[in-house]
């Protein structure tokens, strides 16, 4: 198992000014990996990166790069390329020179050194601007720099932290394409940095979801967002409808302790009533949880769907229009808010506000949090 | 109108000086009168062999000083600015204060601090006194420079793996550099233009051209006084002129 | 034991300051509380007189005529540098530049060659003189040099870039839409001035009154060459006791009281910044 793990954290822990920045994490990143560190700003994903990377040294736990412990390596002596925020591209040096500086700083010989700066340049489409300086960049081309200002000295992973954070939004959809094709070229395991989730959805092969300074769930894009773990990530993943309540029945099952099994509960929600719902951890009845539900999991429809088991009748507050979809706030006669996202097509008309409809869903389209 | 005013204010600023410039230029030895158009005041200005002294004294000190205010004031800010320190806000003050408090303050200081020691005043004392005055100046430039970098490059070349010795060299003092010329040419104008602390430290045979332009004011006033001052006036102005070019054009470093 | 990189760096401009300001900073204290040595110089006996000797009248008249003219220094270079600086402050981004470096050469022209200058001009021979009686105003030289007048005018001239500077910096600082948008609600250009521009302004225009009331109140030269021998201010008296007299401990006195004033002087414009 170690053997195929870029990377190995352990209990990692960092205090940072009386504040615990991160704790307790525990992590893996695989060979050729794209992983991505995602959570808000301060949850602590940054001083992580920056453990990995050597600027901060972790209190408590170690951190394994390529089998080897890091504790006490400083930042120059890791196998590990960053591309910083802002790219911190070396303003005195031109293009060609920030690329070759870690060569050189390394005592590369020079005819080789110059074979991997034009390979490394021309991998990353800048063949032509080798010299110029990175102030006559735009910041596309800075971040391709960055890029391979890293990669030319082929490490064991590559530590992005926040690459898109200074690109505009255009800009932003092209690069991360770019990103994702680079990686599987280059074959190196990433390590992303990101409060974005479209993000860390689009690119990640797995995702660790920090909150706080602790992982709190990791999984693949999919799982993370059809089954979040807890209301935090449900609600920093896509957006979700979170409806508390509690179990009022459960189905038992032959072999509770089976992995991954899932059983069918009845939940009474605050505000909805009796919902079906499936649940993948053994819980009691009487159980305080909360639903997530998706809103594009909603089935809108004038009148009652025969196999949509859940159902609720509600009142049409708001519909916004955003091309592709319509955005609906609609109202229950409890008065809680329900968020459904439905697809829009010319041919079907877009219910108006003040329409009465049903919501309607199936009881796999809901995920029950215990926490 | 408020271009007029102002314009009327730079004025105010240079007519005086231009006055002076324009009668070093007189033939007529005494004040107002034109009595046509000579070089005679600055051929005696270039015989005058106090003055040469005090030229000479002053280029001395100011380039030696300033040198030795360039390597401390530049120590102190990357140590303060560059490593971690508990309290960095204690040594800031520590060199803020001399800044803050009044230049007259500090020449009284080392008059009593060389004369209760018993210390010779000439050239020594002088040089002690304009580095002193100037270390905090170019620690202040520095330090402003410092602070405008982004630590990031820095880190940056430590995780391409440059040693932070490397570091320093390749990357921090390369863009520190317009700030540390910068600091230097100020402090040099600053010794050259001093005169509080010149005046209080000075020994008989350290004039410096300040110094001897207050006792030909004080004592003989003669034509040659409008052409020194005439002279001064276009250094400084080149020395300004050529501090705010290199300025300008190293400024595209920093974002 | 291995010394640190930070403190070896830090040491040497430390000990530096530390022998070659912060001592001579405590031997003004120190001195200040001792008598005056049989040929000049400090005899280490304890003597608490010097401070009382300030109270003298004609000490006393000296500290009160220097912080008038300070203070008057200080207002007329506020008046002065206001129109100029917002002038600089409203060009175009290129020209500011330029007009900024027009401000700071007469700045770094030596001081003493600036007061040559009004020395120059308003000497009894000198232009002023001859103008005014060329025109016929005056039948003889009028008295100009060696007054409190001139003293002012110097005061004024020598320090107002010191004014023109932080000035002009929070000026430049004021987005242009704020005064649009203070158009746009009405205020007339004086209403804007008071309203808008004058409180955003108010962090250089207090910073400039420090300055220049410092630079104002330890001025020698500007008094002794402008002001002659019977206008003297505290700087004057402050040499004379030191490089003349030779009592350093009375001149010590002197000086950590100017100190005080001037520390007064701050807290009472912080008092009246914040009432403003």
């Amino acid at each position: 198992m170690s053997e195929q793990a870029t990377v190995r954290m352990e209990g990692v822990g960092k205090l940072f000014h009386g504040v615990q920045a991160v704790e307790g994490v525990d992590l893996e990143i695989r060979r050729g990996e794209f992983f991505a560190l995602l959570g808000p700003s301060g949850c602590g994903k940054t001083t992580l990166l920056r453990m990995v990377a050597g600027f901060e040294m972790p209190d408590r736990g170690s951190i394994r790069i390529g089998g080897r412990d890091m504790t006490g390596v400083p930042a120059n002596e890791r196998p590990v390329n960053m591309v910083f925020q802002q790219y911190a591209l070396f303003p005195h040096l031109s293009v060609a020179e920030n690329v070759a500086f870690g060569l050189r700083v390394r005592r590369t010989p020079e005819p080789e050194l110059r074979e991997r700066v034009a390979e490394a340049l021309a991998s990353v489409q800048l063949a032509g601007l080798a010299g110029r300086m990175p102030a006559q960049l735009s910041g596309g081309q800075q971040q391709r720099v960055a890029l391979a200002r890293a990669l030319v000295n082929r490490p064991e992973l590559l530590l992005l932290d926040e690459p898109m954070a200074a690109l505009d939004e255009k800009l932003r959809e092209d690069m991360r394409q770019e990103l994702k094709t680079l990686q599987h070229r280059v074959g190196i395991s990433f390590l992303y940095v990101t409060h974005d989730q479209q993000e860390a959805l689009e690119l990640a092969d797995r995702i660790a979801v920090m909150e706080r300074g602790k992982v709190v769930q990791v999984g693949a894009p999919q799982e993370i967002y059809e089954v979040p773990q807890t209301a935090f990530v449900a609600d920093f993943v896509g957006v979700s409808n979170l409806i508390p309540g509690k179990v009022v029945e459960r189905e038992r099952l032959l072999v509770e302790s089976a992995p991954g099994a899932s059983r069918r509960v009845v939940l009474a929600l605050d505000g909805f009533g009796r919902v079906e719902a499936v649940s993948r951890s053994a819980m009691e009845t009487g159980a305080r949880v909360t639903l997530c539900l998706r809103p594009e999991r909603i089935h809108l429809a004038a009148s009652p769907v025969e196999d949509l088991v859940n159902r609720v009748l509600g009142m049409v507050e708001r519909a916004l229009f955003l091309g592709s979809e319509i955005h609906y706030h609609i109202r229950l006669k409890s008065g809680t808010l329900v968020r459904v996202h439905d697809s829009y097509s010319p041919l079907q008309p877009a219910r108006r506000e003040g329409e009465s409809v049903y919501l309607q869903w199936r009881a796999e389209d809901s995920t029950v949090l215990t926490r | 109108m408020l271009a007029a005013a102002g314009w009327a204010t730079l004025l105010f600023l240079y007519m005086p000086i231009l006055v002076v410039l324009v009668f070093s230029f007189n033939a007529s030895q005494y004040g107002a009168r034109w009595g046509g158009f000579t070089w005679e005041w600055y051929a005696r200005l270039a015989h005058n062999q106090n003055i040469l002294r005090a030229a000479w004294n002053s280029l001395l000190i100011g380039v030696v000083s300033s040198a030795l205010a360039t390597v401390l004031g530049t120590m102190a800010a990357l140590a303060v600015e560059r490593f971690r320190w508990a309290r960095p806000e204690l040594w800031e003050g520590f060199f803020f204060i001399p800044i803050v408090v009044p230049e007259l303050m500090m020449a009284i200081g080392f008059l009593l601090l060389f004369g209760v020691f018993g210390f010779p005043f000439g050239l020594g004392t002088l040089l002690l006194g304009h580095t002193t005055l100037n270390l905090p100046i170019v620690w202040l430039i520095v330090r402003a420079r410092l602070k405008k970098l982004d630590p990031r490059l820095e880190e940056a070349a430590l995780d391409l793996g440059a040693t932070p010795w490397t570091a320093f060299w390749r990357v921090t003092f390369p863009l520190l550099s317009p700030a540390i010329v910068g600091g230097a040419l100020t402090a040099f104008a600053i010794s050259i233009d001093d005169f509080v602390i010149s005046f209080f430290v000075a020994g008989p045979n350290s004039t410096t051209l300040p110094i001897q332009i207050y006792s030909m004011l004080k004592f003989s006033i003669s034509p040659e006084v409008n052409a020194l001052s005439a002279v001064l006036f276009v250094a400084s102005m080149v020395l300004v002129g050529a501090a705010h070019f290199l300025q300008d054009r190293k400024e595209g470093y920093v974002h | 034991m291995r010394v640190p990189a930070r403190v070896r760096l830090l040491a040497p401009p430390l000990a530096w300051i530390g022998v070659f300001y912060v001592v001579p900073l405590l031997l003004i204290l120190a001195v200040s509380f001792v008598s005056r040595g049989a040929y000049g110089g400090v005899s280490w006996t304890p003597n608490w007189g010097n401070y009382g000797r300030i109270f003298d009248s004609l000490y006393g008249a000296v500290f009160f005529r220097s912080i008038v003219l300070s203070t008057a220094a200080t207002a007329a270079c506020a008046l002065l540098a206001f129109p100029v600086s917002w002038w600089m402050a409203r060009s175009p981004k290129r020209s500011q530049e330029t007009l900024l470096l027009l401000v700071l050469i007469p700045f770094w022209t030596n001081i003493l060659v600036r007061l040559y200058a009004w020395m120059f001009l308003l000497s009894g021979a000198g232009l002023l003189n001859s103008a005014l009686q060329a025109l016929g105003l005056t039948r003889g030289p009028v008295d100009i040099l060696y007054t409190r007048g001139a003293i002012l005018l110097g005061l004024l001239y020598g320090n107002l870039p010191l004014m023109i500077l932080p000035l002009y910096a929070s000026l430049e600082r004021i987005d242009k839409s704020l005064l649009e948008a203070a158009r746009d609600l009405y205020a007339s250009p004086a209403q804007t001035l008071f309203r808008v521009i004058l409180p955003l302004a108010k962090p250089g225009l207090a910073a400039g009154c420090i300055l220049v009331f410092t630079s104002a109140l330890c001025d020698f030269a500007t008094p002794d060459l402008l002001g002659g021998a019977k206008n003297m201010l505290v700087g004057n008296l402050i040499q004379q006791q030191y490089l003349v007299a030779r009592d350093w401990p009375f001149g010590s006195a002197l000086s950590l009281t100017q100190m005080l004033v001037i520390g007064g002087g701050l807290l009472l414009f912080r008092r009246l910044e914040k009432a403003a």
